[in-house]
């Protein structure tokens, strides 16, 4: 009975799901998300990487952004998301069934709506009604896929290509809440309590992964509380919190699978420097930047001077000369 | 609405309730909720600010208490979804909880200052389709398609009014 199985939500990692994530080479979309300007070198730097394993994924200037910031923020009805996430899975299907994206909240958006309309099925009718009377059909059977699934199920074909090894570097992964809290369990790849795909891609690249207490609290962006709360104080508490964890463990970085977790927490430290004299300076790494230095992605496609806290210190200390 | 949602309980002379099982997002039964405190043992929320606690809100629901709809710790909730996987009935959907119970604020014109950052940001979205500085990098008519489906949907209309809302609470506030 369901009851008595989410007493413990340990349970290993999905290996239905794993089946399901698309190969190295298997064609796929790439959705892109909205921190293209903030951190330029994961939209980049993912192409590459797939580039480097013989991939191509597609890409379209007909998607929009994601519907993340519709249910979040409160300002839509529920129909709005519902149709702009199954417009954007329109336009990945004219390309390719597998879907990737680098965001957990790109992530959450495309799994959200589709359980929603699978919990309320007028819902879909609603929604189709609507897109059909602008000529878009609704995508058959698109699969939505995070980059750190991606990767872990190609880590062996990526650690092949490695040019620089992760061996000098302390990392504490920060996995965000939307990769491991879903409606729909059936999509979640981890396990909720210990989860371990992120660290098995680090580790392929010999990282060392640093365990620690706070690895799954939240960023203290709360998806929302950053732009609704004007004190954000909070959000700062938390994000505090969690660093204070981390620095405990004398890291070189943090290594997320979020641009939103990574734009709070890189920014943050800025903030907190500011509240309470903190001085904290851990870089703070997407998995697609920390793959994209390991495999010996150029300087001028990772653009890692886009971040707050300088990551130089990271790139000196396992070779990576871009 | 109780028609979506066919096993929530029809629970009468509990409007908030009733309420609540009104919106599209609703599945929740309240009175399966047994108190035990576990939506609160991981949220991120309670663990910087007491006053948040889920399983207290969740008891203000189940005791009729519409004062809930004006409180501002609705607002505090971080939307992690931890709660979702972590009540042992399977039942408690706290994350949508909040939603709906932020969007009654917002029909009702509280919590409205909340608003004053979000506002600009679907602003964005519905000028060009991206969140994201400067030109989008959708072509022309992509960015015309997604207005379109923003306007039939109803969101445009609904930032209007949150727009008519936010100005008069800000024009009250100088006053």
């Amino acid at each position: 009975m369901a009851m008595f199985e989410t007493r413990s939500r340990s349970r290993g990692i999905n290996e239905a799901r794993v089946a399901s994530i698309p190969l190295a080479n298997d064609p796929i979309f790439y959705f892109q998300g909205c921190t293209e300007k903030v951190y330029p070198g994961i939209n980049a730097g993912f192409m590459e990487i797939c580039k480097a394993v013989g991939n191509t994924p597609f890409t379209s200037s007909a998607q929009s952004c994601c519907a993340g910031n519709f249910l979040a923020f409160n300002t839509s009805p529920i129909e709005a998301a519902v149709a702009i996430s199954k417009r954007n899975l329109a336009v990945a299907g004219q390309h390719s069934k597998n879907c990737v994206t680098t965001c957990n909240g790109c992530f959450t958006s495309f799994c959200n709506c589709e359980a929603y309309v699978n919990h309320d099925p007028s819902l879909l009718e609603r929604v189709g009604v609507l897109l059909g009377a602008k000529n878009i059909e609704m995508p058959a059977d698109v699969k939505v896929f995070h980059v750190a699934e991606y990767f872990y199920k190609n880590r062996d074909v990526l650690a092949k290509l490695a040019r620089h090894s992760l061996k000098s570097l302390r990392l504490a992964v920060h996995y965000g809440c939307h990769f491991l809290h879903q409606e729909d369990r059936a999509v979640v790849v981890d396990d909720v309590e210990h989860p371990r795909v992120i660290e098995d891609v680090l580790s392929s690249f010999k990282g060392n992964n640093v365990d620690y207490k706070e690895k799954l609290t939240c960023c203290g962006a709360g998806l929302n509380q950053r732009i609704i709360k004007e004190d954000r104080i909070n959000s700062l508490l938390l994000t505090r919190r969690k660093l204070a964890s981390i620095a405990s463990h004398d890291v070189d970085a943090i290594v997320v699978v979020c641009p939103y977790c990574q734009l709070h927490l890189d920014n943050a430290q800025v903030e907190l420097e500011v509240e309470f004299d903190d001085e904290f300076s851990i870089p703070v790494l997407h998995l697609v930047e920390v793959i994209g230095m390991a495999l010996g992605l150029p300087k001028d496609v990772l653009h890692l001077d886009a971040h707050k806290v300088a990551v130089e210190g990271v790139a000196t200390k396992m070779g990576y000369t871009g | 609405m109780a028609g979506t949602n066919p096993e929530v309980s029809d629970h009468h002379g509990h409007d908030l309730i009733d309420t609540i099982n009104s919106h599209p997002l609703s599945g929740t039964d309240y009175f399966a909720c047994i108190q035990c405190g576990r939506c609160v043992g991981s949220c991120p929320a309670a663990q910087v600010n007491e006053k948040f606690n889920m399983r207290l809100i969740n008891r203000r629901i189940i005791d009729n208490d519409w004062s809930i709809i004006e409180d501002e710790i609705i607002w505090d909730c971080f939307y992690c979804q931890a709660c979702v996987n972590l009540c042992p009935r399977d039942n408690i959907d706290c994350y949508k909880t909040i939603l709906i119970l932020r969007d009654l604020a917002l029909e009702r014109g509280h919590g409205i200052s909340h608003m004053k950052n979000v506002l600009p940001v679907m602003d964005m979205y519905l000028d060009k389709g991206v969140l994201a500085d400067g030109p989008s990098w959708m072509d022309a008519g992509a960015v015309e398609e997604v207005k379109a489906i923003l306007q039939a949907t109803g969101l445009q209309e609904r930032v209007e009014k949150l727009k008519a809302k936010h100005a008069n609470s800000v024009q009250g506030a100088t006053r």
